[in-house]
């Protein structure tokens, strides 16, 4: 095997998340890369791995979870070299973590050498150089979703290309709504599906995170929706919002998956 | 579209094979076919060219209801109660005055009128109980009555700028803490205060008779009820959700309560008061561009002449014929314009003579038209509201991220001024279907024809 065929690989989740329009320094990670890391395998030829791949265990379904960028890292520590967006799950974090104990018990059995350390959920927005305090200055949280699970190849030049993908019922998806604006919403709960659906919202308009409600009691899902135009009557009352409303639009199903789903329509 | 099942009456579709084929149609017809199934409904579910789905009823969307056997549907009107649009027009031409004092103007327009996200009048008092009171009752009369206008312009509003019926106490204390400040302002999303020129008449006898002529400045305010009009919807809908007025419903969004019972009667009145708001808001908007016309171009607030307002989302009564008879409607009206034909006896006397303008806002680049209203019976004398949504916010904001945006609309002859980047990516021209697309379709149907095409040079997004 000739060492032409190596290639630096890693797994990782596809990170979707508002990303702002920004003037900051630094070399910019084109959004399209931005990741997640779950496993680095270092410089291997991929061939044999992706012939293995069928059998990577995988549980269905596989909702990708969803968070919020809660603060900045600069990383390494000591000499950073790369600005990230820490992410704090607020659904799917043991499942995420179920799927990479699961990915590293297979990759080790196939005997491929691995970095055992617990994972530090964050994403990687640019690389030196930058100036730490502007990064800071301008730092807003924002809403992330998992999308996918890719086995990247690095390519240099801050682009990452997926050579195998496993996807995943993402928390939510923009729908094409011409009037206004829609998302399909999913959760494995009512709950769930209350959470996504907000953080859905705070995709079109950040500021939203400030106003995520405590999880349901007993509602219904009519009471949902109107406890969820509550809290946008609120934030437009507070500080104005883009999306004045959410409709009473849409049943709730349960998907192929067994997912409940929502078609969620805003008006704005 | 024939009746099918759950339907009480067929659909209507007015719309040209190219635009039908421009357009993701399936839900939108979904949607007209659900409002066939509303009780009490009369004639047809009808669907102008623009229309694009919405939510219970589609964007462009017509339903008239027997007021005695009927449903009133705060999602046939939508959120934004009484969203409309004003044009009036400046006596001078374009090429008169030249885009130096023109750029200067629509900067100070952009400096009086807020517009954006959550933008009030931070320095002014927000309006009090007593305020409110009048002005949600008497619609833009109380804002003429304070300084904001004059007489004249009631008559070139639709209903004399007041619908009947309003009721102040009928709308929540959180819906007018939400307009307190909001009075006068823009608002976000697809609102805007636009400054042009006439590009082309028409009918150059009404145009005379309207006062516009080829090369004319004008100004359009596309505005509505703000938060005051969103709560009150919402806090309809929660309250006729609860009450079960959706069950059975195939959406339950287009939920509604019998016209003639408490709740139904409490909506109505309660939408009349944010509609008056809205008339209000676009009045005193109009206020402050005369403000500014006479600061920058030295012309008298009385010659800023206001053409005419309309709603583009409202329930009116009115008197319609139907299979013979002359009969009292609730006319339903989502994302589309009134349009009486010469004679109608509710317009003022120089409408009388030539027939209502209808006022269609295209896009920020290409076009916006002034129309004349047919008084097709068939619509219930409606037709389109602007040119509808080709693309999503999403997918426009896609197709334009990086680059230049007002580079781009400066090279297409358009200067715009908006509070955010994302405002102006998500209207982009091409985000929109061409409304002269839209506008022969309407004329050929014979529900208005076209008076002036009107080019848009200057923009203020909300």
């Amino acid at each position: 095997m000739g060492t032409n065929n190596q290639r630096n690989l890693f797994f990782g989740l596809e990170a979707c998340a508002p990303w702002p329009e920004s003037s900051l320094q630094g070399r910019m990670i084109p959004e399209e890369s931005r990741h997640l890391t779950l496993a680095f395998l270092g410089k291997l030829d991929p061939k044999p791995l992706l012939e293995q791949l069928p059998s990577l265990p995988v549980p269905e379904p596989l909702l990708g979870g969803a968070g919020v960028c809660d603060r900045l890292l600069f990383l390494p520590e000591r000499r950073p070299r790369v600005v990230s967006y820490h992410v704090r799950w607020l659904s799917g974090e043991a499942e995420l973590l179920s799927f990479r104990d699961a990915l590293f018990r297979w990759l080790l059995s196939l005997d491929y050498r691995l970095d055992e350390r617990p994972l530090l959920s964050h994403v990687t927005v640019a690389r030196a150089p930058f100036d730490e305090g502007k990064w800071k200055k301008e730092f807003h949280q924002l809403p992330l979703i998992a999308k996918a699970v890719h086995l990247y190849q690095s390519r240099g030049e801050l682009t990452y290309l997926p050579l195998w993908s496993l996807p995943l019922s993402p928390a939510f998806e923009e729908l094409s709504h011409t009037g206004e604006a829609a998302f399909a919403v999913r959760g494995k709960d009512l709950n769930e599906l209350y959470l996504h659906a907000q953080l859905a919202c705070s995709f079109l308009y950040p500021p939203f995170l400030d106003y995520l409600l405590p999880p349901l009691e007993n509602e219904s899902f009519e009471e949902m929706i109107i406890r969820l135009n509550e809290s946008l009557s609120r934030l437009d009352e507070e500080i104005g919002s883009p999306v004045k409303a959410l409709s009473f639009h849409g049943e709730l199903q349960r998907d192929e998956k067994g997912l409940l789903f929502w078609e969620m329509i805003l008006d704005i | 579209m024939p009746v099918e099942e759950g339907m009480r009456v067929p659909g209507l579709i007015i719309a040209t094979e190219k635009l039908l084929k421009e357009i993701e149609i399936e839900r939108p017809l979904q949607q007209v076919k659900n409002v066939a199934s509303l009780k009490g409904i009369v004639g047809y579910s009808i669907a102008m060219p623009d229309i694009h789905w919405g939510y219970g009823f589609p964007i462009g969307g017509v339903a008239a209801m027997d007021p005695e056997t009927g449903v009133i549907s705060p999602g046939g009107v939508g959120y934004d109660i009484n969203c409309g649009v004003r044009l009036a027009t400046l006596p001078l031409l374009f090429e008169e005055i030249g885009e130096a004092p023109l750029k200067e103007l629509i900067q100070r327009i952009f400096a009086l009128v807020p517009s954006g996200v959550g933008r009030g009048h931070k320095k002014e008092r927000g309006l009090s109980e007593r305020d409110y009171s009048e002005l949600l009752s008497s619609g833009a009369k109380w804002c003429i009555e304070h300084g904001w206008g004059v007489p004249e312009d009631l008559e070139h509003i639709e209903s004399l700028g007041k619908i009947e019926g309003a009721d102040p106490d009928a709308v929540s204390p959180t819906a007018k803490s939400r307009g307190k400040d909001q009075l006068g302002t823009v608002g976000s999303g697809n609102h805007f205060v636009e400054i042009g020129a006439v590009d082309e008449l028409a009918l150059a006898d009404i145009a005379e008779a309207w006062g516009i002529r080829k090369g004319q400045l004008y100004l359009m305010i596309h505005s509505g009820s703000r938060g005051l009009g969103h709560q009150t919807c919402q806090d309809t809908l929660n309250r006729f959700v609860k009450k079960g007025y959706a069950e059975g419903l195939p959406d339950r969004q287009l939920v509604a309560a019998p016209i003639r019972s408490p709740d139904g009667e409490e909506y109505f009145r309660a939408m009349a008061a944010a509609a008056n708001f809205a008339f209000g808001n676009r009045q005193k908007i109009l206020h402050e561009v005369r403000v500014a016309v006479q600061e920058v171009l030295r012309i008298p607030p009385h010659e800023v002449r206001l053409l005419y307002d309309v709603c583009h989302n409202i329930a009116k009564f009115e008197t319609h014929e139907f299979e013979g008879k002359r009969r009292r409607l609730c006319i339903h009206r989502k994302g589309a314009t009134r349009a009486f034909g010469k004679g109608h006896e509710e317009l003022s006397a120089l409408f009388k003579k030539t027939g209502q303008p209808v006022l269609v806002p295209g896009d920020m680049g290409r076009a916006s038209h002034l129309l004349v209203g047919e008084g097709n019976a068939l619509t219930w004398c409606s037709s389109c509201h602007g040119a509808g949504r080709a693309r999503s916010r999403v997918q426009s904001l896609k197709a334009w991220k990086g680059r230049d945006i007002k580079e781009y609309m400066e090279s297409q002859g358009v200067t715009v001024l908006a509070s955010s980047y994302r405002t102006i990516a998500e209207e982009m021209p091409d985000a929109y279907k061409n409304v002269d697309d839209v506008v022969l379709a309407v004329e050929e149907a014979g529900l208005a024809s076209r008076v002036a095409r009107l080019k848009p040079h200057f923009v203020i997004k909300g």
